[in-house]
């Protein structure tokens, strides 16, 4: 395996780790705020924020130490090659897609229910920023044909 | 997992490689990509750019059409 492919590997790993992470700090946050005060599960909703926001500081050291990384291999173009902005366009695609199902779905269910806004917004945030992040590593990691 | 292959361009890119005497990831190198824009390039699943595309073929010492053609 080459530097540069290291490089790719290590910068899917780096977005599985910060989409993990801020799904865990901001989906437990979201949590938090729609669940009743009484609810049993309110205590593993606020270790999820407690955890994800000191492993998001974690994940964005590690961010700053590939972006290191990259410079000293002077592979900052290599990195952004005409492949890898076809995958980013078309996670970006994805995530636009996920996030107005979402949008719809929220809708649908605010016909019958009252929805508090901060959290579902919130929400909706979380998932157009996951479903991105997710679906580059998707596009990135699928097996080459030989 | 098979990729959807693109079947708007037909390209010879894995012969003139070969014919080279080059790797994916030494033709990667030569032209400043990672080896998996070679590789997708080879199995049309990612029809390139111009400039990749005239890279690629400065690169193998031939022209542009002699690598991608259009399907009759």
């Amino acid at each position: 395996m080459s530097d540069i492919d290291k490089l790719v590997r290590n910068r899917s790993r780096i977005l599985v780790l910060v989409g993990v992470v801020f799904t865990l700090w901001q989906g437990g946050d979201v949590a938090v705020k729609l669940l009743p005060a009484q609810s049993a599960l309110l205590s593993i909703a606020n270790t999820s924020v407690a955890a994800g926001s000191i492993m998001w500081v974690i994940a964005m050291l590690a961010l700053v130490l590939f972006q290191f990384q990259v410079r000293r291999a002077n592979a900052v173009a290599v990195l952004e090659d005409d492949w890898s902005r076809h995958i980013r366009n078309k996670a970006k695609q994805a995530g636009f897609a996920w996030t107005i199902i979402s949008i719809v779905i929220a809708f649908i269910i605010g016909k019958f229910i009252d929805l508090p806004s901060d959290p579902v917004l919130q929400g909706l945030i979380l998932i157009g920023v996951v479903s991105t992040i997710f679906s580059y590593v998707w596009y990135e990691g699928r097996v080459e044909v030989k | 997992m098979a990729r959807k292959r693109n079947p708007s361009l037909i390209n010879h890119l894995r012969q003139f490689r070969v014919d080279a005497g080059l790797t994916q990831q030494a033709l990667a190198e030569e032209i400043g990509v990672t080896r998996k824009t070679i590789n997708t390039v080879e199995n049309a699943v990612f029809i390139p750019s111009t400039v990749l595309a005239l890279k690629l073929a400065r690169a193998l010492k031939t022209d542009v059409h002699s690598l991608f053609q259009l399907p009759e």
